[in-house]
C-alpha cells in the first residue's frame, strides 16, 4: 500500500467509531448517518494530503464531518447507494429507542429551540467530550471566540430550560437510565 | 445559569449513541467494506474534486427492480453448494438463481445468470465460498455495457497483482441477447482472507431506465456526444450539439463546496442560454444531463 493509503487507514481506524457516533447523534435516520460517514471519509481520502499530524487529525476529520452534515441538511448530499451495509450498522445503533421520561423530553425540547450553532457547541462538549481548545481547532476559531460562544449557548440553553421548567432535572431524577455515562 | 458540568449531565442522556459508546467498529466487516470502497476511488489532489454522484430523487425503474429482487430472494433463497463440505471451507462451487461460481485454475469464475438479481444474491454466493466479493450490476450508457464500471478492494493478504476481470460468454456476444452472459473472474487467493473486492458491472439499460454511471462523461468514445467539447461552453452552444444528434437535454445545477461539488435538480426554464456547462453525463437513452452553473466557477476544473 502507498503512504497515502497507510495514512488514510490510520486515520480511518482511529476515527471511524467517533465519526459514526457523531453522525448517529445528529442524523434523524440511520441512512442519513451512513451517508454522512461515507461522504466524510471519501473527502478525508481525497484530501489526505491536508491531514494535519498528530492529535489534530481527529479534530480535522470532525470538521469535515461537520461540513458534510451541513451539506446534508441543505439536502445537497447524494445517496450513497453502495453502502447498504453501513446503513445496517447504523440501523442497529438506532434500534435502541431513547428513554422518554417527561423530564428528558422537556430537556430535548429546550435543546431543540436552540440554533444549530448553539446545539453543536454544547453537543461537542457533552457528547464528543471535546474541550474548548479542541473545538477551536476543529472549527477554526480562536479559543476566546469559542469561550464566548459556549458561554452564550449555555446561557440560552439555561433560559430555555427555565422556560420549560426543568429545574427538577438537576435533582437527579433525570439521571440516565440504562446507559452508562 | 447552569455550569458546563450540569449542562453535560442534562445533555448526555439525549445522545442517541451515548458518549463513550463507539458508533461502530473500525475493524468490523462493514467498516472494512467502506474502507475498501473509498480507497478504490480515484484521488485527485486538485482543489476541487468531482465526487462520484448519484442522481437525486426517484430513479425510474428502481421500484420495479427492488420488487423483482424481493421475489427472487423469497422464492429462490436456497443456493446450492457443491463440494465436500462448506464448514471445512473446501466448497469449490456454488449456484443460486443469480450467479453460478466455480473454481478454475487459481481463479473463481462467476457467471452472471440474472443481471437483474438483487445484489445480495451475488454476495451470498461469493460468501458461501469464502470470498469477500461485492458485486453489483447496474444499468449503464452504451460505452460501459459489459465493462467493470468501478472496481476496488483492499488486498492485505493477497498480492495487489491479483488476476481479475470481466468477459462476455460467448466471446463478443451482445449483452442485450439473453444467451449472452457476463463472466467475472476473481483470484482464488482471496478465499478465506479478510480481503475485499468490489465490482460494479454495467448491463444494458431497459427502455426508459436511468443510467447509473451518471458520473461518467457522454463525450467518451461510444457515447452520443463522443469527441464533442462541452466543458466551459455555453448552454446555447452545447444544446446545438445535442440537438444536432437528436438528443434531449436535462439540467443539473452544480454547487461547489469544500471538497468537491454536488448537483441539484434544475428545471430547464431556470437555465439561461449563457450559463456555462461543466460536464455532460448520460441520463438515459436519448437524454443527456448538462451540469451547469450560471457563471464560470473558479473552483471547477473545466476540460476546455
Amino acid at each position: 500500500m502507498s503512504d497515502d493509503t497507510h495514512r488514510f487507514e490510520a486515520v480511518y481506524r482511529a476515527t471511524y467509531d467517533q465519526i459514526t457516533a457523531y453522525a448517529g447523534r445528529r442524523c434523524d435516520s440511520p441512512q442519513d448517518a451512513a451517508d454522512v460517514v461515507a461522504e466524510t471519509f471519501v473527502i478525508v481520502w481525497r484530501k489526505i494530503d491536508e491531514l494535519p499530524p498528530g492529535a489534530e487529525a481527529r479534530l480535522w476529520v470532525y470538521g469535515v464531518a461537520r461540513n458534510v452534515l451541513a451539506d446534508h441538511r441543505r439536502g445537497a448530499l447524494r445517496r450513497q447507494a453502495r453502502h447498504r451495509d453501513l446503513d445496517a450498522e447504523m440501523a442497529d445503533l438506532y434500534g435502541d429507542p431513547a428513554d422518554h421520561s417527561v423530564e428528558r423530553s422537556a430537556i430535548a425540547q429546550a435543546f431543540r429551540t436552540l440554533s444549530d450553532d448553539d446545539r453543536e457547541l454544547l453537543a461537542l462538549v457533552a457528547w464528543e467530550g471535546l474541550d474548548r481548545e479542541e473545538i477551536a481547532t476543529m472549527l477554526g476559531l480562536s479559543r476566546n471566540a469559542v469561550r464566548i460562544r459556549l458561554h452564550r449557548a449555555r446561557r440560552r440553553f439555561s433560559r430555555a430550560l427555565d422556560e420549560a421548567d426543568v429545574r427538577r432535572a438537576l435533582t437527579g431524577t433525570v439521571a440516565p437510565v440504562g446507559r452508562t455515562l | 445559569m447552569r455550569d458546563t458540568d450540569e449542562i453535560g449531565e442534562l445533555l448526555r442522556p439525549l445522545a442517541r449513541i451515548a458518549p463513550d459508546e463507539p458508533g461502530g467498529r473500525a475493524g468490523g466487516a462493514r467498516a472494512r467494506a467502506l474502507f475498501a470502497d473509498i480507497i478504490a476511488q480515484e484521488r485527485d489532489t486538485a482543489t476541487t474534486v468531482p465526487l462520484p454522484r448519484r442522481p437525486h430523487g426517484g430513479r425510474p425503474g428502481r421500484g420495479r427492480r427492488a420488487l423483482l429482487g424481493l421475489t427472487a430472494s423469497a422464492v429462490l433463497a436456497l443456493g446450492v453448494v457443491l463440494g465436500p463440505s462448506l464448514a471445512g471451507g473446501t466448497a469449490t462451487s456454488y449456484a443460486n438463481s443469480a450467479v453460478e461460481i466455480h473454481e478454475e485454475a487459481h481463479t473463481y469464475v462467476a457467471r452472471i445468470k440474472d443481471p437483474y438479481a438483487d445484489q445480495r444474491e451475488f454476495s451470498e454466493a461469493f460468501r458461501a465460498l469464502g470470498l469477500n466479493v461485492e458485486l453489483k450490476v447496474i444499468p449503464v450508457s452504451p460505452s460501459a455495457v459489459g465493462e467493470i464500471v468501478s472496481m476496488g478492494g483492499s488486498f492485505n493478504a493477497t498480492s495487489p497483482k491479483v488476476p481479475y476481470g470481466v468477459r462476455k460468454e460467448p466471446a463478443g456476444c451482445d449483452l442485450s441477447d439473453s444467451a449472452c452472459f457476463m463472466v467475472v473472474t476473481v483470484p482464488a487467493a482471496l478465499k478465506d482472507t479478510p480481503d475485499v473486492m468490489h465490482f460494479e458491472l454495467g448491463r444494458p439499460a431497459q427502455p426508459g431506465e436511468s443510467y447509473e454511471n451518471d458520473w461518467q462523461s457522454v463525450t467518451r468514445p461510444g457515447e452520443p456526444l463522443a469527441g464533442v467539447r462541452v466543458s466551459g461552453r455555453t448552454v446555447t452552444d452545447v444544446l446545438a450539439e445535442v440537438g444536432k444528434r437528436g438528443l434531449a437535454a436535462e439540467f443539473r445545477l452544480v454547487v461547489v463546496h469544500e471538497g468537491g461539488y454536488t448537483v441539484e435538480p434544475l428545471a430547464a426554464d431556470e437555465v439561461g442560454g449563457d450559463w456555462i456547462v461543466f460536464k455532460a453525463t448520460p441520463a438515459r437513452a436519448g437524454v443527456v444531463t448538462l451540469e451547469v452553473t450560471a457563471e464560470r466557477q473558479t473552483g471547477l476544473q473545466y476540460a476546455d
